[in-house]
């Protein structure tokens, strides 16, 4: 290119490279710059830092910086395009105030929860970090101390997590802030199939007739498979996009069909389908008759709230009191074949046994759908009072048409918006109720699909298993055989790893409150500012005698919290890997060295376990309310002596059995796998070995023939690789789960067989409660749930009039730590605003950019009113997104869990929005 | 145009076109500051360009000019390249 200067180099370059990403055909100088400017540019394939989509990117670095990001057109993901936050890869790196250096309260040259931040080595870092753990594990046992994680975990440091808390410290309490994002699914999956993770994959968008997203605002949320879609859209005549939601999002833009639902009622608009379909005779009974079974479970399961009245204000009294007790309204009374009782308090007496499921006939499933006509729905759904309700009825026809057409077919997206509700399981288990009746699941281009919040909460939160009641490959600490083969490729001693499952990620917040927990370590998540109800916590956080470490790449209302900061290394600064919402795991090299004394959470877990010795953690251990086989009631057992036979001596420390084993040892570093990249969690450590790929394979061998088998290591960093979806058997990867024609693991001549393990033996009943004779197994099958509509604890009254919608914007990433680093996003949606509907604002006496108050029985925070915009929300609810931490919205919401899943809804609570006046202010 | 930060930044850029909507949007892109217009497809649905700029901060400014066009369904990035001035501060 002689003669030419570099910006045009550049220019030419990026036009031939965006059109062959394309298919566009390029003029013919242009033709010849398909080539990126190499100059000395080392260019790897990785995975975009941000959603739970995926993206396979190309990045390039020279001289240990980033240089160049691109969309890696050999993804079959995104094809080689990226949404906006693309850009932010890179940037996020480049903060100006990123964490360098450990911090720690001081005072008087020592640690002090009053003190000030203060730089300090690691060495000081950890002993101090190390010294308040063991105050606070020979004060409360295992339960005293908990690790908060993330489903933005690599998989490597979930597995490192997972194994210092489990099998190290013998405690549960380790929990992902995937229970905020996708415990629902979960709980669904696992109730349904006995098995985690969606059967399709992304290749159905292309394969199918009709997309329907229910509540997930996919133009914001997914970009890039929104792109998939809309282009799939505007060249496939007869391809129709149906979106439900409860306000007007950018995703309604490309829809043909947009039904505004009240909050929660979706629901009943899921009843009404099964109703139509049984009523239109649209059930694929070949199907149900072979592969499904007819399920239902307790109604009255409470909210997941607190069961005592700790620190409870007067104003919370009401929504306390449905813990204990809930009035049935009268659509819920109808909804719930209970006619007779609206307006009775129900006691919520199945708290304890709110996963417990039986069988019901046929019969009973259409009994119990029976009350969902198209008037009740209507009526009870219809989410604009000012849509005339014929208008609304035919929008829910013309939905039924779809599903109830065997020659259509239809994939069905959703994300929090199920997921983050008081019944998110059951809506997850009703999807499932409509594609299994009628057939689609399972099949290319039929398909109910889970769509993930976060880059790794499959890969990581929920195959690794960072859960407080999980081991890998969907494993659980209660169960005894589970234990035994967790022990076996850990090598402990039988009884180690403790029985009881640990608290949930809002359930330590409480326990935080009442004292229980003395110890937190935070990584890789914000939760002081994600959690609902945030102001009790940070309160207890900062007054009560706790030790709070947080582990983060950039300063936020969590490392505020804390007592100590430790500076992570991110993405492109470690080796990693991600897990993506179509069971596909994408690993990559090291590219860059993180800044200052910033290093990757694997050397941190692994330096820390060298701090502890087996006669410190492996004695007998009290375990408040542990009732298992095999265990004395309270308490762990002494297992130091049985070490001794694997080789162990009260003074091995956990780094040395946990992690350097003898077969992670042979795992050597360096690895032709590099091709030269460097490897800093082994340059700190001082060791020889690889962790990251240890760690790996170590992990994969949960899996290897149980459904979830995953590829060799290397294997990930073939050239022509882009990710493989598991199970990865002989090479392959499997596209289509259950189904014999793609999947290796059905055995018994299909077509289909719904292998999970997991809740098959089953006792039989009715629509109310099961009848007492022996349970039955319903191995191969899945579960065809009926769950009734029921209202969430906290609706709007005379007080609190208006609902409250919580969620995020295209432009930022959860708590903002990261985006709100790059300036262009900042300044793109530089604070969050409370959308509202026009005549809602102006009957408070609020205009558009106005400051109010919004304010529920919890808290109140200042926030600017916008009545335009991108998101047109009906009378009567508002949003605003939770990404600011100078507008804390989680103040204001409720801590009401799904009682199955414990996934919180921040979708739905009560507040009040008026003018902040002179005087208010 | 550019501030002295002494990087150039070039990206390209797939949009997405509304049917019909080629020739309006082709001449509204090119008051975009930094934006540039190489090629269409046939279908006249999508649109190849590339924006420069000194930072990636002026970078997004034209994407999110580019997203709130007429016409537009959607702005997707492509590639983003950062390198340094050549040695005689051209650019």
């Amino acid at each position: 290119m002689a003669g030419h200067s570099r910006r045009e180099f550049l220019r030419a370059s990026a036009a031939a490279v965006t059109a062959a990403a394309a298919g566009v055909p390029l003029p013919a100088p242009l033709a010849a710059l398909t080539q990126d400017p190499q100059e000395g540019w080392r260019w790897d394939k990785g995975v975009c830092r941000f959603c739970g989509t995926g993206c396979g990117i190309q990045i390039a670095t020279r001289d240990n910086k980033v240089m160049a990001v691109k969309g890696d057109p050999d993804s079959p993901v995104n094809r080689g395009l990226l949404c906006v936050k693309g850009y932010a890869n890179t940037q996020i790196l480049y903060g100006p105030d990123r964490l360098t250096r450990p911090l720690l309260r001081m005072k008087d040259g020592r640690f002090d929860k009053r003190g000030e931040f203060t730089a300090v080595s690691w060495e000081r870092a950890f002993d101090e970090m190390a010294r308040q753990f063991k105050r606070a594990h020979k004060a409360l046992g295992p339960t005293g101390v908990a690790v908060m994680g993330s489903g933005q975990y690599t998989i490597q440091e979930g597995y490192a997590a997972a194994k210092l808390v489990k099998a190290g410290w013998r405690s549960n309490n380790l929990e992902p802030n995937a229970r905020h994002c996708m415990a629902s699914a979960v709980a669904g999956f696992m109730q349904t199939f006995g098995i985690d993770e969606p059967a399709g994959c992304y290749d159905d968008i292309e394969l199918t007739d009709t997309v329907v997203s229910w509540g997930a605002n996919m133009a914001e949320m997914h970009p890039m498979l929104w792109a998939r879609v809309t282009a799939r859209r505007l060249a496939a005549p007869g391809y129709r996009i149906f979106h439900l939601t409860p306000y007007t999002t950018p995703t309604s833009a490309m829809a043909d069909v947009e039904i505004v639902f009240k909050p929660q009622t979706d629901m009943a608009i899921w009843n009404y389908l099964a109703r139509e379909i049984l009523a239109r005779d649209a059930v694929d009974r070949a199907f149900v008759d072979a592969h499904c079974v007819f399920a239902t479970g307790y109604t009255d399961i409470g909210y997941g709230l607190r069961d005592d009245d700790h620190g409870m204000s007067p104003a919370e009294k009401d929504t306390r009191a449905e813990q204990r007790a809930h009035v049935l309204s009268r659509e819920e009374a109808t909804a719930q074949g209970r006619g007779g009782e609206a307006g009775r308090a129900m006691p919520q007496d199945r708290r304890a046994q709110a996963s417990d499921h039986w069988l019901i006939s046929i019969e009973e499933f259409k009994k119990a759908v029976e009350p969902y006509t198209l008037e009740f729905v209507a009526e009870l759904a219809r989410g604009q009072a000012d849509e005339p309700l014929d208008q609304f009825k035919a929008k829910l026809v013309q939905l039924a048409d779809v599903y109830a057409d065997r020659g259509k077919k239809v994939v069905s997206f959703w994300t929090m918006g199920f997921n983050q509700s008081t019944r998110g399981t059951w809506v997850n288990e009703q999807a499932y109720m409509v594609h299994l009746l009628t057939g689609k699941y399972a099949r290319p281009g039929n398909s109910a699909f889970s769509l993930t919040g976060q880059p790794s909460a499959c890969g990581t939160a929920r195959e690794v298993g960072t859960f407080s009641h999980r081991l890998p490959a969907d494993m659980t600490v209660e169960s005894a055989s589970d234990r035994k083969r967790a022990e076996e490729i850990w090598r402990l001693p039988p009884g180690t790893i403790n029985p009881k499952t640990g608290s949930h990620i809002t359930q330590m917040m409480r326990d935080l409150e009442d004292g229980r927990i003395k110890w937190l370590w935070v990584q890789v998540t914000n939760p002081f500012q994600s959690t609902a109800n945030a102001n009790r916590w940070v309160e207890a956080a900062r007054t009560l005698d706790a030790f709070i470490v947080v582990s983060d790449v950039y300063p936020g209302i969590s490392t505020r919290v804390a007592d100590l900061v430790l500076p992570s290394a991110m993405i492109f600064e470690k080796w990693g890997g991600y897990g993506n919402s179509e069971r596909r795991t994408q690993l990559w090299r090291q590219q860059v060295q993180a800044p200052g004394e910033a290093r990757s959470d694997v050397w941190q877990m692994l330096e820390f376990s060298r701090r502890f010795t087996l006669a410190e953690v492996w004695g007998e251990q009290r375990v408040p309310g542990l009732s298992a086989d095999g265990f004395a009631d309270g308490s762990l057992p002494d297992v130091v002596p049985a070490a001794k036979s694997l080789g162990y001596g009260p003074d091995t420390t956990l780094y040395e059995v946990l992690f350097a084993t003898a077969a992670n040892r042979k795992v050597a570093w360096p690895d032709p796998v590099a091709l030269g990249h460097p490897n800093d969690t082994v340059r700190h450590l001082g060791e020889a070995w690889f962790p990251e790929k240890a760690l790996f394979e170590e992990y994969a061998s949960f899996g290897r023939g149980h459904a979830h088998d995953l590829a060799p290591f290397d294997a990930y960093f073939a050239d022509a690789v882009r990710g493989l979806r598991w199970p990865v058997v002989d090479g392959k990867e499997t596209r289509w789960r259950f189904n014999a024609e793609h999947d290796p693991y059905v055995k018994d001549g299909g077509p289909f067989e719904f292998y999970g393990p997991a809740m098959k033996t089953l006792p039989s009943g009715t629509q109310q409660a099961p009848a007492s004779g022996p349970p039955v197994s319903v191995a191969g099958k899945a579960k065809i749930f009926f769950r009734p509509y029921a209202a969430p604890p906290e609706v709007p009254d005379a007080t609190y009039d208006l609902w409250l919608s919580t969620g995020r914007v295209l432009e930022h990433w959860h708590s903002g730590t990261m985006t709100r680093r790059v300036p262009a996003l900042h300044r793109a949606v530089p604070t969050a605003l409370l959308y509202m509907h026009p005549e809602d604002a102006k009957a408070r006496g609020l205009g558009r950019q106005d400051l109010a108050w919004i304010e529920s029985r919890r808290g109140r925070i200042r926030i600017r009113v916008e009545t335009e915009g991108r998101y047109a929300v009906p009378r009567g609810l508002v949003y605003a997104p939770w990404f600011d931490e100078r507008v804390f919205i989680n103040v204001v919401t409720l801590d009401a869990t799904c009682p199955i899943s414990k996934q919180t809804d921040f979708k739905k609570c009560a507040v009040k929005v008026t003018r902040v006046t002179d005087a208010t202010a | 145009m550019r501030a002295n930060t002494g990087e150039i930044h070039v990206s390209g850029l797939l949009v997405a076109v509304r049917p019909g909507h080629m020739d309006e949007v082709t001449r509204l892109v090119a008051s975009v500051t930094g934006a540039a217009v190489h090629a269409h497809d046939q279908a006249g649905a999508r649109l190849v360009l590339t924006i420069e700029g000194d930072s990636v901060d002026a970078q997004q400014g034209s994407c999110a000019l580019l997203a709130g066009l007429p016409g537009v369904v959607a702005v997707d990035l492509v590639c983003h390249y950062v390198d340094a001035e050549d040695a005689h501060g051209r650019a």
